[in-house]
This record gives C-alpha cells, structure tokens and sequence, in this order.
C-alpha cells in the first residue's frame, strides 16, 4: 500500500491528530510569542509543567480523589432514584400525574443555586456536594426513563399480548429493553450536569477538590494550575461520555441516534 | 345503556383532569412545605441547627419576594442576568449553526474541528468562569462569554447531527429533477435539519441559564447569581430561593416557546416531537 493509501484509508484519525498538535503547537507559539505573560496566557508547556509539579507534590490525587467521591456517590444514588421512580411514573398514571409537575419544575431548575443553601446546611465537606451531584444527576435519568418507557412501540406491546403474555412480561422483555436506549441518553446526560454540580458546588466552599484547585488558583493568579484542573476536568468528561457510548452501543445495538 | 347512565361519576370530569391534579399537586405540595416548616420551626432543632439559616418557607419566600420587587432589586439583577444570557446565548446561535453547517457539508472541516468539538462538549466549561474573569475582569463581557461556551456546543452539535440525517431519499429525488446545490440546501437540508437544531437550541437553554448563574456567583456586581450568593452569604434563604424560583420560570417559559416554534417551523415533526421533547439530546454518529 503506497502512502496515499494509507492516509485515505485512516484519513479521519490522521486529521484528527493533525489538528490537535497544530492547535496546541499554535497556542504554545501565541503563548511564547504574541502574549508571554503566564498571568493571562498559558501554554500547553507551562500547563504540563504545573501539572507535573502538582503530580509530585501529591497535591493533584488529592484533588482529583474528592471530586471523583462526590461525583460518583452523588451519580450512583441519582441514577437508582432516577431509573425507579422513572419506571413507576411510568407504570402508574396516578404517581406520574402527581409528581409530573415537580419533576418538570425541577428538571428546569438550575439547581446549582442551591449549592450555598446546602454548605451552610451540611458543611464544606462530602455530603453537602453528593447532595448538590445527586439533584443534579437525578432528573435527566429519570425523564428519560419515564420517556423510553411510555414511548414503546405500542405494536410491539400487543404482538405480546395477542400471544398471552403477562404484564410481567410485557414489562421485562418489552418496555424494559424498548426504554435502555433513552435511558442510557439519560445516564450521558447526567454526567456533564453532575460534573457541574461537584465543580460549582466546590467553587462555594470546600477544602479540597478539582473545583476547589480551580478557584484557589486563579485567584491567586495561578492561571497555569486552574488550567491543570480543565484539563483534568475535559479528560475525565470525555472519558465518562465515550466508555457510555460505548455501553449504549453494547447494551441496545438495535438504537440508532435519531432526531 | 342504563347501567352506565346510573352510575354518577363522583366528581366533575374537569375535576380529574390532568392540569387539575397538576395544579393541585403544585398546591398541595407548596402547603406541605409551609407546614413543614412551621411544625419544624417548633422543635428543638430549629434553634440547634440554624435551620432559618438554610430552609425558608413559601410565605418567607412570598415575602422575599415582594421585597426584592418593590426594592428595584429585583428588576435590576434580573435585567442585567437577562443581559448576559441574550448576548452568550445570540452569539452562541451566530456560532453554532454556521459552524454545525459547515462541519455537516465539509469532510475535511469535520475532520479538524471533530476532536476539539467533542472534547468541549464533554468538558464542564463553567470550570473555566473563574479563569475567564481573572482574564476579562467583572461585567456583562466576561459572563456572556460564559454563556456563550455552555450553549454553543449542543446547538452546534445537532445542527451537525440534523444535517448529517437528512432522508437520502429526499436529496437523490431533487438530484433526480436537476436540482442545484443551493436548492438541495436551502429546500431540502435546512428545513429537514430545523427540528434537530431548535432541539439543539433548547437543550442549550437549561445549559446558558446554569452558565449565567455561576458566573456571576463568582463574579459580578450584578445579576440573579449575584443576588442568590450575597443572600446566602449572610444566611437569608429567602432570596436565594426567589432567585431560584425566577429562573424556573424562565426555563420553563422559554422552553414552552421554543416548543412552539417548533411547532410552526416543522409541524410535520409534531409527531417525532414527543421522544425527542423530553431533554434527549442528539449525539454525533
């Protein structure tokens, strides 16, 4: 294979490589050249050096370990209280006409204003953040769920019907797997807003964290450390979002993304 | 027949209608958290705890309220909140679209712009409000950028995605007539695409509203965040959950009215409407 064959055939990964070393190489040159102020401006050099003292100083597993706590503590819990109260919206017409109004009124919440409230009530530590994590992660799993669960196929719920099947039936070989794909939707969309949770509600009071390494650097013009915590921050988001995609397409192969 | 007529329904049919419960349930709801409240305001805990200093009750809310409106506070903060959002949230449509257009006509921009915009999207990039206003300082300027980068990216990305699934069929039938390019563009590819980009449009609301706020919890001299922040640094819930309360509204009402024009824009996709109405967001394939 000559190499024109080989860029076509891997054109995507190549360009992708491509643009992000550009990108970077052009920020670090803006950086060195055009600005060199490392109060404003800082390369991806300057970040990768924090980074690395940060690492050494044992500083960063730190950070990183008390937001990962809250973010999965405050994720877990909103995820089984979102999927069961999900499906018994979804089941009983009576709960879901009850709780549909608030569900609607807190799903559009910004429920980071909150994040203050919860400090002053449970403290700088943990639970005041798994708290504000757990709102925010609870609502999007639990719409999409109700969602996937009432928007079946109706046809589909018949065909088993027509051939005897119990509810119980219906319920596990047919709404179930029928809703999987909006419900993991659901579960992707939870982690950006409960991301945001942890880190926003670190911004207010907290002693420790990637929020907490965010706010205490740049306000003493750390600019590069601030940086160390995005950084961290898009890694562990992307991550997050892609090993989901990939659950998605294991779990419920047969779901295209649609609009 | 007769037995069916015999039978008296109990209650009123419009007493069991859905926005009947809805709205009672709203009612009810409220008058439970005010009793709640007053039956805790009687224990020994209140005092112990400082639970004032935290949990307020709707009359206190109510009351918070009418303060703050008669004020001008109120009107003042929400204005200049309104502000950022319709600057970040405007210019994050002018980006969006053009740039999910052009992502979605040309290989070779995808190609370059792909990883970046993935890894935005995934980002918390309110993370980066404090670093924005050491950059930019206090004001309208900084937050709208904020805004700008929480709302961005879904409208672009469904813009993308509307464009990328537009029916095959469609496109090979104006091909078929001789159809020129702008024609397949501006009568096929944009229309089918809208419903995907006003999708998009909407589940950046939810997404600019959290922007707005947070950057100005941090830093601004005005605003619904501002306002929430100083009150509940000096333990008065009240305000906070007036601003709260503000904001929902606003959600909702933007999102019902984007709902509408979504309406008119595509009303062949009304009936798509309800799976993809319900906070689903559109993911690249």
């Amino acid at each position: 294979m000559s190499a024109a064959n080989v860029y076509r055939a891997h054109e995507k990964k190549f360009d992708a490589v491509v643009s992000v070393v550009l990108g970077l190489a052009l920020w670090e040159l803006i950086d060195s050249f055009l600005v060199n102020n490392p109060l404003v401006l800082v390369g991806p050099s300057r970040v990768a050096a924090s980074f690395l003292s940060l690492l050494s100083r044992g500083v960063l597993a730190r950070h990183v370990y008390a937001t990962f706590t809250e973010f999965i503590l405050g994720y877990l819990v909103g995820v089984v209280v979102g999927f069961g109260v999900g499906v018994v919206m979804a089941l009983s017409r009576h709960t879901k006409e009850v709780l549909g109004p608030w569900v609607t009124i807190w799903y559009n919440a910004p429920v980071i204003l909150l994040a203050p409230l919860f400090i002053t009530a449970l403290g700088l530590g943990l639970v005041s953040k798994m708290a504000i994590v757990f709102i925010a992660a609870v609502f999007p799993v639990l719409f999409n769920t109700y969602t996937g669960m009432t928007t079946v196929d109706g046809r589909l719920i018949e065909a088993v019907r027509a051939f005897g099947g119990t509810r119980r039936q219906i319920f596990f070989k047919v709404t179930l797997p029928g809703a999987l794909p909006l419900v993991m939707t659901g579960l992707r969309l939870s982690v950006g807003r409960a991301l945001v949770g942890a880190i926003v509600s670190e911004f207010f009071g907290s002693r420790a964290g990637l929020g907490y390494l965010i706010t205490a650097a740049s306000e003493a013009f750390r600019t590069a450390e601030a940086f160390v915590g995005v950084v961290l921050l898009a890694v562990g988001g992307y991550a997050t979002f892609e090993v989901l995609k990939y659950a998605e397409r294991k779990i419920a192969p047969w779901y295209q993304y649609r609009v | 027949m007769k037995a069916a007529a015999e039978r008296e329904p109990r209650f009123p049919a419009w007493l069991g209608s859905p926005r009947m419960i809805a709205a009672c349930s709203v009612v009810v709801g409220i008058g439970l958290w005010q009793l709640g409240y007053e039956a805790l305001a009687r224990t020994r805990y209140f005092k112990a705890y400082a639970i004032h200093h935290f949990l307020s009750s709707p009359l206190q809310v109510v009351q918070a309220f009418g303060e703050l409106y008669r004020s001008g506070e109120l009107l003042r903060h929400s204005y200049f909140s309104f502000l950022e959002f319709a600057y970040g949230f405007l210019l994050a449509i002018a980006v969006g679209i053009p740039v999910g257009l052009l992502m979605a006509t040309v290989k070779k921009i995808n190609y370059y712009l792909d990883p970046w915009v993935s890894c935005l999207y995934a980002t918390p990039l309110v993370a980066l409000a404090p670093v924005i206003i050491v950059w930019f300082g206090l004001g309208i300027l900084p937050n709208s950028l904020v805004v700008f980068l929480g709302a961005v990216f879904p409208i672009l990305l469904n813009t993308y995605t509307g464009i990328k699934s537009v029916k095959q069929n469609l496109i090979e039938v104006v091909r078929a007539f001789g159809g020129s390019r702008l024609q397949l563009f501006f009568k096929v590819m944009i229309p089918d695409a809208t419903p995907a980009i006003i999708t998009g449009i909407r589940l950046a609301v939810g997404r600019a509203v959290i922007s707005v706020v947070v950057a100005e919890l941090f830093g601004a001299e005005a605003g619904l965040g501002f306002m929430v922040y100083f009150y509940s640094q000096r333990f008065l819930p009240g305000p906070v959950f007036v601003g709260i309360v503000v904001l929902v509204v606003f959600g909702i009402v933007s999102f019902l009215a984007l709902e509408k024009v979504q309406g008119w824009l595509s009303p062949w996709y009304a009936h798509q409407l309800r799976r993809a109405a319900h906070g689903m967001e559109v993911e690249q394939p």
